[in-house]
């Protein structure tokens, strides 16, 4: 039960007091008085019009209806009012109507609400229902346009196709059935014996069972239909409900059928043999030329690769197809066959596999080709490489040989010297990169005594010297037989060795009998050896000597003439010695024996040539002195040319010097200075006086003269000089006789030499000059006891220009050399043991040189 | 009073030995080349003539050579840088050959000499 407070009531009276009364019973009720509640009473003074136009708009009220019990109710309102309250009201009849009133709207209430509901759901359904039929258009639409694009598939695939119901009628067929069976658009419906008449084996029932049983595509080789071959593919499609139905695939296969024809032709006209092979190794397909090689028996051997390869049972050991099947590399291999007609054939064979559409290698093919001439090729060019191998080892040793000679030959061309070249001979035929013989042993005719004689010999005399001269030479290194030639001496240089006594006892006469008088006469090569010892009896001598019973002698020939004999052996190795070496030996002694007979010859030649070069020595020493004198005369000339412009202004300067000095008073402070204006004037033009009797020298003028009185005089002159620095002055003349020569020059060396010395010399020193005749020479000899020349002016000194004095000249020694030289002299110098130095002057007194002057 | 003719191009040196000579106590002429010494030789009366031989123009020697068939008496004393004319037999001419120097010593003596030999002093 609902509270009354909780419920509110509207009151709808026209009449006030009524309205008033009325509401305070409902108040009494305990209901809330509301303008707008759900529940309204509605007062009986209301008339039924009015009552009406009110529900009309307020349609949702519940009315009750408040009418005095007398009073007959509107028919239409009772229709309308849903609960009655006779007058007199009184709270509890409100209470009791008001409730029922409530009860009643909530009721109403709720079966509004499901109306409502139920109304909803079917509106959801109906939008649902318009929403399905709009997904069931697109879906027909979508289908609509696969199947538009399955029909286009299906008429454009390449394979015909044609679907036959369980009556073998046709139900469908794609363009490129009607295509390939040429009845466009007229295929539908048709029946079997229609389709007959294209198709002749859907005649053939056995063909449809066999596909249903199968279950599987049954195929049909290929047949030709208007031209063009065509594959057919029949399959069933079962239903447990239904009757079968049929699928006929049709395929155009006539370009594959051309290449293929065409691949066989190719294959047939290889010259290649061909050979298709399946994993088991049985021949699937040859071509024509594989079946040309057996001929009649081809087939029986082309079942395998091996019966057809080897003649085999069993595949080959070591097969080479295994690994082709199995990895799939390509393998090459020979084989060897005989044909039908017996020829013997070679054939390289090259396996590639052949992979099938899976991917899988299931076939392999062989290419054989006929190799046959090219193995012959191959035979004879090997036969022929052989013999070239042997020519080239001949070639080989021949050319060692020509090396041996030629290195010999080079040495001994490299020397003239008869000993040098007997040793080289020796040494070539002796050492291992030459002839490698043990000893040899040198005999020479001597031409005087007519005579053969033991002249030189090279080897070891016992095992024990061989091991040590062999260690040596090997320590040494020698690579080529030219450096053994060159370092041999190095190694056995000892001419007392035991085998060259032993040679040096061999000595035979050139008119006596004997062995080696033989090989002389006949200019034969012998080899003594043990089996024909006996033959040989006369070598018996040789024998004992050389302590050996196997050797040759061979002559030594040079121009024709004998110059000797060479005995070569084994001794240590015991080694024999075969008629090769002979050979080899025989040429090279060729060589040597001209050497020899060459450094005879070159001794002469080179006694004369140095004759020749002692001559030529003197020209070019003379040619030497002729361009060191033109280049000093050219050198003169200029200097010379300079000296002569130099000189008037000197004496201008000079001149005014000595004038102006002549005037001045000596304590005239200008004094010192003009004199030093004509001190080294005076200097200057000493010195340009003395350089152009330098570049003037050439001009002597030789007359019949004293050499003594010219020393006397030029000691005279100076003799002022050596007081004043108190040097004492020997001279101690040898009464030389006169001779041609320029005083006025000569007299100029002595004044030079003896001016050097004064300016050398210390107080007290000494100087001595001496003179002498000898064998028409004239001697001069200047000495003093100053501080001589030291080492390092040695070469120098006469060098123009050379000085060691501040106001030298450097001139001086010079100029005098010219002097001498011009005389045909020499002058030259020897610092004296103790001290001092003394120049020697020594000149031909035989006939006058130079220019001789007419007028003396 | 002697005089003497000196001839040199090289005015200097013609300066030198005017100076010298005249302290020495003669008259001294001096001429540049050969032609002015030709014309003083013509016009005054000369005791002796110092003759340079290189000079510009006509070369000493000729100089000397006209001076000798102007002048036979002419006493000439050749004066030089040079030595080498001593060979030249037409340097024989002169009285004496005397090689250039700044001390003018010895050629001052040969003048004196020469002159004293020709009574001149």
């Amino acid at each position: 039960m609902v509270a009354p407070a909780q419920i509110s009531v509207s009151i709808l009276e026209p009449d006030e007091s009524r309205a008033k009364s009325l509401a305070e019973t409902v108040e009494q009720a305990g209901y809330r008085i509301s303008d707008d509640a759900e529940i309204v009473i509605i007062g009986s003074g209301i008339s039924p019009d009015e009552f009406a136009r009110w529900l009309k708009n307020n349609k949702k009220q519940f009315v009750i209806i408040g009418q005095p019990e007398n009073q007959q109710i509107d028919p239409k309102l009772q229709l309308i009012v849903d609960q009655y309250i006779t007058e007199p009201v009184s709270p509890e009849k409100v209470r009791a109507n008001v409730e029922k009133v409530y009860a009643r709207l909530t009721e109403m209430e709720n079966k509004n609400e499901l109306v409502r509901r139920l109304e909803y759901h079917s509106q959801v359904l109906e939008n649902q229902q318009k929403h399905l039929e709009k997904q069931i258009e697109v879906a027909n639409h979508e289908c609509n346009i696969i199947r538009n694009r399955l029909d286009a598939l299906y008429n454009s695939l390449s394979i015909g196709i044609i679907f036959l119901d369980s009556e073998k009628k046709v139900t469908s067929a794609n363009s490129e059935a009607e295509r390939l069976l040429g009845i466009q658009g007229k295929i539908i419906e048709m029946g079997r014996d229609k389709l007959g008449n294209y198709l002749p084996f859907v005649l053939n029932d056995q063909i449809f069972e066999e596909a249903i049983q199968s279950g599987q595509p049954i195929n049909f080789t290929s047949f030709v239909l208007n031209g063009r071959v065509i594959e057919i593919e029949i399959s069933a499609i079962t239903k447990q409900s239904k009757s079968p139905e049929f699928i006929i695939l049709l395929r155009n296969i006539t370009e594959i059928t051309r290449e293929q024809e065409w691949l066989k032709s190719l294959l047939s006209a290889m010259v290649d043999g061909v050979i298709v092979i399946d994993r088991s190794k049985h021949i699937i397909w040859c071509n024509k030329v594989v079946k040309q090689w057996f001929g009649d028996s081809a087939s029986e051997r082309l079942s395998t690769c091996f019966s057809f390869w080897a003649g085999r049972s069993e595949a080959c050991p070591d097969c080479s197809l295994d690994q082709v099947f199995l990895q799939g590399n390509t393998a090459r291999f020979m084989e060897r066959i005989i044909t039908a007609k017996g020829e013997e054939r070679f054939f390289e064979i090259t396996v590639a596999p052949v992979k099938s559409s899976n991917g899988e290698i299931s076939q392999a093919v062989e290419i054989a080709r006929d190799v046959t001439n090219r193995e012959e090729l191959i035979r004879e060019l090997m036969s022929a490489r052989k013999n070239l191998e042997d020519m080239n080892r001949q070639i080989t040793e021949q050319f060692r040989t020509l090396r041996t000679i030629m290195e010999i030959s080079e040495t001994l061309q490299r020397t003239e010297r008869l000993d040098e070249v007997l040793h080289i001979i020796l040494t070539a035929v002796t050492a291992r990169e030459g002839l490698g013989f043990n000893r040899a042993f040198l005999l020479l005719i001597n031409e005087e005594e007519n005579t053969l004689e033991g002249r030189y010999a090279l080897g070891p005399s016992s095992p024990e010297e061989a091991g040590r001269i062999w260690y040596e030479l090997g320590t040494i290194g020698y690579r080529t037989l030219a450096e053994v030639l060159q370092g041999y001496l190095k190694v056995t240089d000892a001419t007392d060795t035991m085998v060259n006594k032993m040679v040096k006892e061999i000595k035979v006469s050139l008119s006596s009998d004997s062995i080696l008088t033989r090989v002389i006469r006949t200019g034969e090569a012998i080899i003594v050896s043990p089996e024909n010892i006996k033959i040989w009896e006369e070598a018996k001598p040789i024998r004992e000597i050389l302590k050996s019973d196997h050797f040759a002698i061979v002559p030594l020939l040079a121009m024709t003439k004998c110059v000797g004999v060479l005995i070569v052996d084994n001794m240590i190795t015991g080694r024999s010695i075969t008629s090769d070496e002979l050979d080899l030996l025989r040429s090279i002694i060729n060589h040597a024996s001209l050497a020899i007979e060459r450094s005879s010859l070159t001794e002469k030649l080179r006694k004369s040539y140095e004759k020749v070069e002692m001559a030529f020595s003197l020209l070019r020493e003379n040619q030497e002195k002729l361009v060191r004198a033109e280049k000093l005369s050219s050198l003169g000339a200029m200097a010379a040319q300079l000296a002569h412009e130099i000189k008037n202004p000197l004496v201008s300067v000079g001149g005014f010097a000595r004038n102006i000095l002549r005037k001045l008073p000596h304590d005239d402070p200008l004094y010192e200075k003009v004199k030093i204006i004509s001190d080294e004037t005076s200097r200057i033009e000493q010195f340009i006086a003395d350089f152009l009797n330098f570049a003037r020298f050439s001009k002597s003028t030789f007359k019949l003269s004293n050499v003594d009185d010219i020393i006397t005089q030029t000691v005279t002159l100076l003799t002022p000089s050596f007081q004043e620095k108190k040097i004492k002055v020997r001279t101690k003349l040898g009464g030389v006789r006169p001779f041609y020569f320029d005083p006025d020059q000569m007299r100029q060396v002595f004044l030079n030499l003896l001016k050097n010395s004064l300016e050398v010399l210390q107080k007290g020193g000494q100087i001595i000059v001496r003179s002498r005749e000898e064998e028409r020479f004239c001697w001069v000899e200047i000495e003093d006891n100053g501080p001589g020349i030291p080492d390092e002016h040695a070469e120098s000194v006469f060098r123009p220009f050379f000085t060691t004095r501040s106001e030298g000249t450097g001139l001086g020694l010079s100029i005098s050399a010219q002097i001498i030289e011009s005389h045909s002299g020499q002058i030259w110098f020897r610092n004296n043991p103790i001290s001092g130095v003394t120049f020697f002057i020594r000149i031909p007194m035989t006939q006058p040189h130079g220019k001789i002057n007419q007028e003396v | 009073m002697a005089t003497i003719l000196v001839v040199d191009d090289d005015k200097n040196i013609r300066n030198l030995y005017s100076a010298e000579f005249t302290d020495e106590g003669y008259n001294v002429l001096t001429a540049e080349d050969a032609n002015e010494a030709m014309r003083i030789i013509g016009k005054e009366k000369v005791d002796l003539v110092i003759l340079d031989l290189k000079m510009p123009g006509i070369h000493g020697i000729e100089a000397l050579e006209q001076m000798m068939i102007h002048k036979r008496d002419l006493t000439v004393l050749i004066n030089t840088a040079f030595s080498e004319y001593r060979d030249n037999f037409l340097t024989w001419l002169a009285e004496d050959y005397i090689i250039k120097s700044s001390d003018l010593s010895v050629l001052k003596e040969k003048v004196r000499n020469v002159l004293q030999r020709k009574g001149v002093l």
